[in-house]
């Protein structure tokens, strides 16, 4: 066996589609916040408030693991021809401080001589990350765990024959090791600081310190126990989801989440041998979801085609409202299996029929059809609202014919005794300082203000 | 026309009312209110504010006639839990204790913070107060009805009209009903703030009380801002004339005044068939022989019959009696004690053994002690050992009961943090900005640089929201800060003859067993009730520890004995003084700081009268009132040398003669303005009081022109004038008076005695007490050693808790460290193990562990602070030990497991010494820093041990860990960092400028490379007195990672 190890230290930010220098993703336990991808002049682990206090211009981000997890499997299914099998993980630690480990693993004996060599190799995988621009650190060694820990270390370990590798691993400080922060400190605590040492010490002896699992691990990562795990393989149909870090409103923003779909589509038909006739994109709003699809006039699987078609599909026709997420999915596809393209005609149908029902929803607007729901506010202009809950509200008796704008009046009413005063508002920018009367005005039962400060009446409301 | 405000809170109604107490008086001043009732919630905690206030502007009408000075009436808003709402103010003193003890007992029957009050508890208890019944809307009839059957004829219906639209039908409803129930009505505000302006600030307090932002506080903001203080016009036109006249009705009956309350001394601590004046002599008389064995001088007797005299006119004997007791009880429960305070002055204390400081010896100023025409309460300050002094409270709770005795309250205010954080939550700013800029806000900065620290971190104080931000954080910050809460004071007892709760509110404070009263020390002050400081003092603790380690090591050593026997005519005490004079001071109390070393060469104290001035010199006020440089030129002149600004015959002379014509203590700045600027002595007296109370009002600023007046009146120069109120300010939050300088000086000298001639029972004491003192267990430990003395790692074998003394190869004591140094340890299990070790010592790991029943995590921290080599080898070997032990817990407890041997190797030194440092926070291997030297050496990087061989004014470059870093208030932005290598320490100077430019550095460095220009003052034989000023920082702390955080960071 030989495993190519994939580390991608920046993963929690990928998969929230974090490109800024200074986008930070975090972890939570408790009350403790702290950094999983580093920025500038702050490391992994540190605490948001210190990480905050060194470099206030972090924008923070709380991870999400699940959308990590979506993107992993699918660049499994990216990688899928270069090796078999293909193993991923996503690793987590169970302490403050510490940042889950990205993990994907190829056999690649087999396809060295496929490809040429380890370079060619390296290379293909390479130019085809870079095109997801995915940051990856990449080792290779005969176990599965061994791999793992020279990816993680970064320094682009390649080790083939088991002497080798004990000597290699022999070297590795055994803070490397994906062990509980407790454990290590114990270790080291006694002065062991290679993994060299740990296999010095007796077995016996170890395992009543440290446990007989922490023993296990220790002869997995030399190929002296056996590593289970379930292989990975491409699902039968291609739907991806990708949530946006915020709404996005322009197309620029989403050109780095599409060119990210486009490819793992890309990879996903590799994986599966197939090619791509049509696709469908919902762009997902707040209330509805906006559906493009897309036809190829041949069916290939190229990722770069997918992602020009996309973005000139996106570009004629401007996006209605802000996006909160994106969803691929491949419609039709080519190639050998003729039965499923059937299958998804007809859900393809389905979805265009909706599609267009929604956007003749979009094309009317949705600003035509509202509940007032009443809100507690003493300003009478926002005491109300089209959209929103509405809120048990005891308020002051007002009139149901609200102006959309108070209108000036010529000279002072004649006003009853009780005089309203309002004068809030200060925190938003909508300050009022008004007194409100009801009055009688042409024979009508108004009601008006006096503004505080300057003294104009204006009328502002009409009662029933 | 007039109008009285019956119903007003203050910011002492947390999260509601949003102007100070002072801030309600003066407005209701300036609007020409007849009087103001503060009716905060449930709580009297603003009225003695109010009545400050108050008293401000009776002084101002004093010179300008048309000033209004409004009544402020006693009262309260009663909340009940079904709903019931009512005003309760007092009318006479007994209508005020029965409002205080509802107060109290609603208090008393909640948490801290809270109240519950349920009808019962007022069934018949608000005799005596005028009652305003606050209507919620209809059908609230029942309550009126219920009230009215108990309070007729002292009942109103408030109404309250505030232009919600429904004025005319409220008053129409309320006229009704007070037909029907025949009850009068009376207009009132709720006041929530004193103008309308405040506005903003009170939504802020609604929204804190709901945890909601303001945005979403919807209709539990009020409407409009009319809940403040209104014109008496606008009052016109709201209200009917009659509901406005019967203000000044209710106002008439309330003839309470705070100022009468008066306070009666417990009568207990009388002997059976004395007066407490002749019990007090006769306490003086039976005491005296212990003072004077062969009898006082006549001077002496002369000045105790004086001293009598005086606190019989002003019958404060049960005063002296009350403290004479508790300090009797403390020390028959062998406690140290010592008192200081302005009756601490006294004879008549020193013979009672209150202080310490001999009359004889110090030439105390007496007058200042009490004068007949002074209306002066006295002050007396005891210090208790800090570890036992939890006993002497309880004792005092015990003697006099929960009903007679309460702690002063402490008013937590808003710092500029905290209103950040709190307005922030209001505005919601958002966690994240609200925490950016309150943690980049050091603890020192201002808030007033707040703009630019702001444009420093990406947030833009020109936004509005930002801005707003800002402006309501600032307002809750200024002035002292708005009061958040009550907290308990440190110490300060209030006693009292009757029970305490007839006199001010009390309620529970946050620890068990503690209940606090609703008024702090200057209130206390100001009303001239009479409190007893039962403070906590670690230096007493620590000296009974070092006598306590003598007195085991085989020596007896009397506390009383060690004092300054004269210079010239005893080695002991000029030994004890030489080691002053050369500034080698670490741990000695009082004159240990760096700012303290600083002056100590310069100074040369020589005598118990000279560490007196020193103690006091070096503080923030003198300092800052420039005083420091005038004395040390002055000090050896010869008295008459010294020149005045009036010539020889100038009456400052008699006041500063002592000092050699500075002012170095709080007294003799008052006694200036009284001799100089022709101050009375009651106003001397306001002026002391504004001194102290400086922060919280700011009024120093009126007596300037009366001093400058006054002053140039009696011919003084405008620019001596100027000098002396720049003084007075100084002074006001930072001066000593003399007899606390006094009794300080006592404690430093013996203090300083033992650490000469006792250095192991010194050291090892200080060490026993922490934590108290300047400076860290690491450099005590160093100090130690330095000066000859063994120190012994802790050792299983030998420690117990605390550290203690032992043999050395010579006879002389060495120091054991104890276990408490092992950073998580507990005390109970290192009794354990002295005790298994009593009876044995302990044969291997298994041994230990099983006597001394040790849990695995025990084990392993004795292993990892190297307490275990005796028994299971080095660090390493010790923790694999201790490791695979701890795998036999429980049932297998008893069962021996056949363990294969690991060979683990030796620690390298450096190693050790992290370890050493992460266990125990020092180590007494080699120092980290050693290790980094031939690094150090290759930067032309100097140690510290040699900065004494360069010249004044060279650039040097410096490193080391970063030990202290201090900003004294009276340095003007300035920031010490000190930096401690193998061979000592050094302190940088740091300025503003530079602060900003190396701020991370500055702030967070664990390990710093300074370059900076040497500053040097001294004499080879006198000593060195050493800064560098920094000019450039390199921060290297990753140098040292591994080692904890050691610094010690001082506002």
């Amino acid at each position: 066996m030989l495993w190519l190890c994939l580390h991608l230290p920046r993963l929690p930010a990928e998969a929230l589609g974090l490109d800024g220098e200074f986008d930070v993703v975090t972890d939570q336990r408790g009350a403790s916040r702290w950094l999983i991808t580093a920025a500038p002049g702050v490391g992994v682990g540190t605490p948001l408030g210190t990480a905050l206090s060194l470099q206030p211009l972090l924008r923070a981000h709380a991870r999400h693991a699940k959308a990590e997890r979506a993107m992993l499997q699918g660049l499994a299914h990216t990688l899928y021809h270069y090796g078999s099998p293909v193993h991923a993980e996503l690793r987590e630690f169970d302490e403050t401080g510490r940042a889950p480990q990205a993990l994907l693993w190829l056999e690649i004996s087999a396809s060295l001589r496929l490809f040429g060599g380890y370079l060619q190799l390296q290379a293909g995988i390479e130019a085809e990350l870079a095109a997801g621009r995915h940051r990856i650190s990449l080792a290779v060694a005969p176990t599965r765990a061994a791999a793992a820990l020279f990816a993680c270390a970064g320094d682009g370990i390649r080790v083939r024959g088991p002497a080798a590798l004990a000597r290699r691993l022999a070297a590795r400080p055994i803070r490397e090791l994906p062990w509980p922060q407790a454990q290590i400190e114990a270790l080291r605590g006694v002065g062991l600081q290679a993994i060299g040492e740990l296999r010095a010490l007796p077995r016996a002896a170890f395992a009543r310190r440290f446990g007989a699992g922490r023993l296990r691990e220790l002869d997995r990562l030399h190929g002296e126990a056996a590593e289970p795990a379930v292989a990975i393989v491409p699902p039968e149909r291609f739907r991806r989801r990708f949530e946006l870090p915020g709404e996005v409103e322009q197309l620029e923003s989403l050109q780095f989440p599409l060119h990210r779909l486009a490819y793992e589509l890309q990879g996903w038909l590799r994986a599966r041998d197939l090619t791509l006739r049509a696709l469908r994109l919902d762009c997902l709003h707040a209330r509805q979801r906006t559906s493009f699809t897309l036809r190829f006039l041949d069916a290939h699987r190229d990722g770069k085609r997918i992602f020009n078609g996309l973005n000139e599909r996106l570009g004629r026709e401007p996006l209605g409202a802000a996006v909160r997420a994106l969803e691929l999915r491949a419609t039709e596809l080519g190639g050998a299996q003729r039965t499923q393209s059937d299958l998804f005609d007809s859900g393809g149908g389905q979805a265009e029929w909706t599609a267009a029902i929604e956007r003749i929803a979009a094309r009317l607007g949705a600003h035509v059809l509202w509940t007032p729901a009443p809100q507690a506010d003493h300003r009478p202009e926002r005491a109300w609202r089209n959209d929103g809950d509405a809120q048990t509200v005891s308020a002051r008796p007002r009139p149901l014919w609200l102006l959309h704008q108070p209108q000036p009046l010529p000279g002072e009413p004649a006003v009853d005794a009780n005089v309203e005063r309002i004068e809030s508002g200060w925190w938003d920018g909508g300050e009022l300082r008004r007194d409100y009367y009801v009055a009688e005005w042409q024979r009508q039962r108004v009601w008006v203000f006096r503004e505080r400060a300057g003294g104009r009446w204006f009328l502002h409301g009409l009662w029933g | 026309m007039g109008y009285a405000e019956l119903h007003a809170l203050s910011a002492f109604s947390f999260q509601r009312g949003a102007s100070l107490p002072q801030e309600l008086m003066a407005q209701a001043g300036a609007l020409g209110y007849g009087a103001l009732a503060l009716t905060d919630e449930c709580s009297v905690a603003g009225v003695v504010r109010a009545y400050e206030a108050q008293k401000r502007l009776r002084e101002a009408r004093e010179r300008d006639p048309r000033v209004k000075v409004p009544e402020l009436l006693i009262g309260s808003e009663l909340n009940f839990i079904d709903g019931l709402r009512c005003v309760a103010l007092a009318e006479t003193k007994s209508g005020y204790a029965n409002l205080c003890r509802v107060i109290t007992q609603a208090r008393r029957a909640s948490e801290k913070g809270g109240y519950r009050l349920a009808r019962a508890d007022v069934e018949a208890s608000l005799v005596d107060c005028s009652l305003l019944w606050l209507p919620r809307g209809e059908g609230d009839e029942e309550a009126l009805a219920w009230l009215r059957e108990r309070y007729a004829g002292r009942l109103w219906i408030a109404v309250e009209l505030h232009r919600d639209g429904s004025d005319a039908d409220r008053l129409a409803r309320l006229r009704a009903l007070g037909r029907r129930c025949a009850v009068p009505l009376v207009a009132s505000g709720d006041v929530h703030m004193h103008i309308a302006q405040r506005r903003a600030l009170q939504d802020v307090m609604t929204a804190l009380r709901h945890h909601l932002p303001v945005a979403r506080c919807g209709h539990r903001l009020f409407p409009n801002a009319e809940r403040h203080l209104r014109t008496l016009d606008d009052l016109a036109s709201l209200y009917p004339r009659d509901l406005l006249d019967e203000t000044l009705r209710v106002a008439e009956r309330c003839a309470f005044r705070i100022e009468t309350v008066k306070y009666c001394y417990p009568q207990e601590i009388v002997g059976d068939g004395h007066t407490p004046t002749s019990w007090l002599r006769h306490l003086v008389e039976r005491h005296l022989p212990e003072r004077w064995p062969d009898g006082c001088a006549p001077q002496i007797r002369d000045t105790i019959e004086k001293e009598l005299a005086l606190i019989a006119g002003k019958q404060h004997e049960p005063f002296f009696l009350t403290v004479h007791d508790i300090v009797q009880w403390a020390r028959r429960h062998r406690i140290l004690c010592q008192g200081r305070g302005s009756a601490a002055n006294s004879v008549v204390c020193y013979v009672l053994g209150i202080t310490e400081v001999d009359p004889q010896r110090n030439d105390l100023l007496f007058e200042r002690f009490m004068s007949a025409e002074r209306d002066e309460e006295p002050d007396i300050d005891v210090d208790f050992e800090h570890e036992r002094r939890e006993e002497v409270i309880q004792y005092v709770f015990r003697k006099y009961g929960r009903e007679r005795a309460a702690i002063a309250a402490t008013v937590i205010g808003y710092g500029a943090r905290s209103a950040l954080r709190d307005v922030g939550r209001a505005l919601d700013i958002g966690e994240e900005v609200v925490d950016r800029v309150a943690k980049s806000l050091a603890w020192w900065d201002d808030a007033g640089q707040l703009d630019e620290r702001l444009r420093r971190v990406g947030v833009d104080p020109a936004q509005p929201r930002i801005a707003l931000w800002l402006r309501l954080a600032q307002i809750l910050a200024s002035d002292g800060g708005f009061p958040r809460h009550l907290s308990q004071h440190v110490g300060g007892f209030v006693i009292s003859d009757g029970p305490l709760h007839e006199l001010v509110p009390v309620e529970n404070a946050a620890m068990q067993d503690r209940t606090i009263i609703q008024w702090d020390k200057d209130d206390l002050e100001t009303l001239g009730l009479l409190k007893v400081d039962v403070l906590a003092l670690g230096m007493l603790t620590a000296l009974r520890k070092m006598l306590a380690l003598l007195r085991e090591f085989g020596e007896r050593i009397d506390y009383r004995d060690i004092r300054d026997r004269g210079y010239d005519e005893d080695r002991l005490t000029r030994e004890t003084y030489d080691m002053i004079c050369k500034a080698e001071t670490i741990g000695v109390f009082q004159i240990e700081s760096r700012a303290q070393m600083t002056m100590l060469p310069r100074l040369r104290p020589k005598c118990q009268y000279d560490l007196t001035v020193q103690v006091a010199i070096v503080r923030p006020g003198p300092i800052q009132g420039g005083m420091v440089h005038p004395y040390l030129k002055q000090r050896h002149m010869d008295p008459d040398d010294i020149r005045y600004p009036l010539g020889p015959d100038d009456p400052i002379k008699s006041v500063l003669k002592r000092t050699s014509g500075v002012p170095i203590f709080q007294e003799q700045v008052m006694q200036i303005a009284m001799v100089a600027a022709g101050f009375s002595a009651s106003r001397a007296d306001a002026l002391r009081r504004a001194m102290a109370a400086w922060k919280r009002n700011g009024h120093v600023d009126k007596f300037r022109d009366e001093l400058m007046a006054g002053m140039d009146a009696k011919g003084y120069s405008q620019e001596y004038a100027e000098r002396i109120f720049k003084q007075i300010e100084g002074f006001g939050s930072y001066g000593f008076p003399e007899s606390h300088a006094a009794s300080f000086a006592l404690l430093a000298f013996k203090s300083a005695w033992l650490k000469r001639h006792r250095p192991a029972a010194f050291v090892c004491g200080l060490i026993n007490a922490q934590p108290m003192g300047f400076y860290p267990v690491s450099m005590l430990v160093g100090e130690a050693r330095r000066m000859g003395v063994e120190v012994r790692a802790i050792d299983v074998q030998a420690s117990r808790w605390d550290c203690h003394l032992e043999r050395d190869a010579q006879g002389c004591a060495a120091i054991r460290l104890g276990l408490r140094l092992v950073k998580g340890f507990n005390e109970a299990a290192a009794q354990r193990i002295a005790a298994a070790r009593a009876t044995r010592t302990f044969a291997d790991l298994d041994d230990l562990a099983r006597r001394a029943a040790l849990s695995a995590r025990e084990l392993d921290l004795l292993a990892a602070a190297d307490a275990l080599a005796s028994l299971a080898g080095h660090r390493f070997q010790a923790r694999w030990k201790t490791r695979g032990h701890a795998a036999l817990d429980g049932v297998l407890r008893e069962a021996v497991l056949p363990d294969e041997p690991a060979l683990l190797r030796e620690p390298t030194e450096g190693e050790a010494v992290h370890a050493d440092y992460r266990t125990t926070e020092l180590s007494l291997r080699r120092h980290p820093v050693a290790f980094l030297r031939d690094t150090l050496e290759r930067q032309r990087i100097v140690p510290n041990g040699s900065l004494a061989d360069f010249e004044d004014g060279q650039t040097v470059r410096v490193a080391g860990m970063v030990m202290f870093r201090q900003r004294p208030g009276s340095a003007s932005g300035v920031v010490f960092v000190t930096l401690e290598d193998e061979t000592g320490i050094v302190n940088l100077i740091v300025r503003p400028q530079l602060i900003e430019a190396e701020r991370e550095a500055i702030i967070g460095g664990r390990f710093l490379i300074a370059r900076g220009r040497l500053q040097k003052q001294g004499s080879a034989d006198r000593g060195w007195v050493i800064h560098v000023l920094a000019e450039r920082f390199a921060d290297r702390s990753r140098w040292i990672d591994g080692l904890p955080y050691l610094s010690r960071d001082f506002h």
